[in-house]
């Protein structure tokens, strides 16, 4: 069974009388342990589908089922507990909490489930650690350069052992060795810990790095290919 | 909640210019709320205190003798019903007196006065006449003699050792008329009073009147001033429908009818100030939830609830203005402790005005506790209301567009 299973899914965007399909009948399947890049130029309706999927956006038609339920169909307040509990997200411009320590900002998601202390604790700084964050726990976010936010970022997403992650862009703001580092980890926590990522990028370096390459054009599926 | 609670409290601190400038306008609004209040109430006490000294927190009289303040409205006076009073719970002092107006001669000018039949001791006591003495001696309770308000005596042209013709209505008809030596002078307050009071021993106020064993009032004194309301009704239930019993704020309306003016133009000014002081928190509170909409969406995409959004920027809100009431407080109790051990003496024609009313001439900031809880309160519930708005905003966000 896929973790993700798409089945005819559209979202159409309405402004000033005008429609637009923004995805048009997509099915799509992502099994777990995936490392998928859909990839495609600006407008093409990537992030959108990545909204659908994880649960930020409401489809037009079709469904979105992760684990067998349909994630449209749920209230907002579901939907909410929803990707608390299931799904990690990394975006464009890291969006960590300014206030909290990088160490509070991985906790974060773990405190709102209402994890215990230690546990939580515990499990943030083994992640920090492993992203080579170690010696800046108690940092803010303003004090870390973009690729260790982005690293947080990261960290954050996949510290409450959701199903997947989603990352939107997640090295359109940093430079070619940042980008290295983070494609790097990001690897190699899909291959040592099975996580299922599934990122939108139109950056060939990131491309190369995916095992399936999905492209993505006028808010439908162009090409699928393994690689 | 604690997680929310620290976020909050972070954020408080995330543009600490702005913050800070919220704090100041709401300790500010409190210390001008707090002190012009404070004001208001210390000069209410010095108005009641110097009010009951003439009037006493309650009066008792023959029923209807207020109305139309008649000499043949008296009520039975004796040491036994005085006793009988005095040891009422709550009553400290009870004083008889005998009122009526009279004419008073001197050698070639005549005018209307008010005689007051007292007992020197007691009312002395009560309301130190005595120490307003300018002349002469003071009467006691076996004096033949009579103590004149200065301004009478100046106008009538009589002085001490000199002798005034009373003459005036007595009880049921009688007539009453008698010579009596001016014993003494006192100096009063109010003009109009220091133009015509005439004060006696009671018993020789009751012969003057005619009116032996009779008096119009009994003035009763309570250990605590608000207590005035239940004391009245279990005298009024002890002596029955023949008498009536009045609080200080029906014999004296002026006074209350002051302090609703006063506290009407209170609550305008007030109501201004908070509303202004409100609008700038308003735009904060708003500020606050505009700029950060993308990280609200976050927060939502991540897992946080729109309820504990709504709840994060009420705290935020709340934090905002608790840290303004205690800032406030902690600068108006010093403020109000040293202006009311202070008070500010009052001359030229402001202090003499407060002297016409018998009132000290001084501004002495009234010491209230339950101005500090209300004014705190009222600031604490226009920082609640100031998210409503922002609320509203969360509560119509998207998170796929704020998060864009």
């Amino acid at each position: 069974m896929p973790v993700i299973d798409i089945q005819n899914l559209s979202k159409v965007h309405a402004a000033d009388g005008l429609s637009v399909n923004a995805v048009n009948g997509v099915n799509l399947q992502i099994g777990a342990g995936e490392f998928t890049a859909i990839v495609g130029a600006s407008g093409s309706g990537k992030t959108t589908l990545l909204n659908l999927i994880g649960g930020i956006d409401t489809p037009s038609g079709g469904e979105v089922l992760i684990g067998g339920r349909s994630i449209g169909r749920m209230s907002e307040t579901e939907r909410t507990a929803f990707r608390r509990d299931h799904i990690g997200f990394v975006f464009q411009n890291y969006n960590l909490l300014p206030v909290l320590t990088a160490l509070e900002n991985v906790e974060f998601v773990m405190e709102l489930q209402g994890q215990p202390v230690t546990d939580r604790r515990n499990r943030a700084e083994t992640l920090l650690r492993q992203i080579g964050l170690g010696d800046k726990l108690n940092v803010r976010p303003g004090k870390l350069s973009g690729g260790q936010q982005q690293r947080v970022a990261v960290a954050r997403a996949l510290a409450h052992r959701p199903q997947f992650v989603i990352a939107d862009e997640p090295t359109a703001n940093l430079d070619s060795k940042s980008t290295a580092d983070l494609l790097t980890l990001m690897e190699q926590l899909n291959r040592q810990e099975g996580i299922t990522f599934l990122f939108s990028t139109h950056d060939s370096r990131v491309m190369e790095k995916a095992r399936r390459v999905i492209v993505f054009n006028d808010g439908m599926i162009q090409s699928d290919t393994d690689q | 909640m604690n997680q929310l609670l620290r976020l909050a409290w972070r954020n408080i601190g995330r543009k600490r210019r702005r913050s800070l400038i919220a704090i100041s306008s709401v300790a500010f609004a409190l210390l001008v709320s707090i002190s012009l209040r404070s004001l208001m109430l210390g000069n209410y006490d010095k108005m009641i205190e110097a009010g009951t000294k003439n009037v006493g927190h309650l009066q008792i009289h023959s029923a209807g003798y207020w109305t139309g303040k008649s000499i043949n409205e008296l009520m039975t006076d004796s040491p036994a019903r005085r006793q009988q009073l005095a040891q009422a719970v709550g009553i400290t002092h009870v004083l008889a007196r005998l009122q009526n107006g009279a004419l008073a001669s001197g050698e070639k000018t005549t005018k209307a006065v008010q005689v007051n039949g007292i007992d020197p001791d007691i009312e002395d006591g009560f309301t130190n006449l005595s120490g307003r003495l300018s002349k002469g001696s003071f009467i006691k309770n076996q004096s033949t003699g009579v103590v004149m308000a200065e301004g009478l005596a100046r106008y009538l042209k009589l002085g001490v050792g000199d002798t005034v013709v009373l003459i005036g209505q007595g009880y049921q008809a009688n007539i009453a008329a008698g010579k009596y030596p001016i014993q003494g002078m006192v100096r009063l307050g109010n003009p109009q009073l220091n133009l015509s009071q005439v004060y006696m021993p009671l018993p020789l106020a009751q012969a003057f009147f005619s009116a032996d064993g009779l008096a119009s009032a009994y003035l009763l004194t309570l250990v605590d001033a608000n207590q005035t309301d239940p004391v009245k009704n279990r005298i009024q239930a002890t002596l029955g429908n023949g008498f009536e019993v009045m609080t200080w704020n029906e014999l004296l309306p002026e006074i209350k009818n002051s302090q609703r003016i006063d506290t009407t133009i209170f609550t305008l000014l007030s109501s201004c100030l908070y509303l202004i002081i409100g609008m700038g928190l308003i735009g904060t509170v708003l500020m606050m939830t505009l700029e950060r909409r993308r990280e609200f969406g976050i927060l939502q995409a991540i897992g946080l609830q729109k309820s504990q959004i709504r709840l994060l920027i009420i705290l935020e809100s709340l934090l905002l203005g608790f840290v303004g009431v205690v800032v406030g407080l902690a600068l108006a109790l010093p403020f109000v402790l040293y202006m009311n051990a202070h008070p500010i003496p009052l001359t030229g024609e402001s202090g003499k005005s407060f002297e016409a009313m018998g009132v000290e001439p001084v501004l002495q900031l009234g010491l209230k506790p339950h101005l500090f809880a209300l004014m705190g309160s009222i600031v604490l519930a226009i920082m609640g209301l100031a998210t409503l708005v922002p609320m509203g905003i969360v509560s119509r966000l998207k998170t796929s567009e704020a998060i864009k």
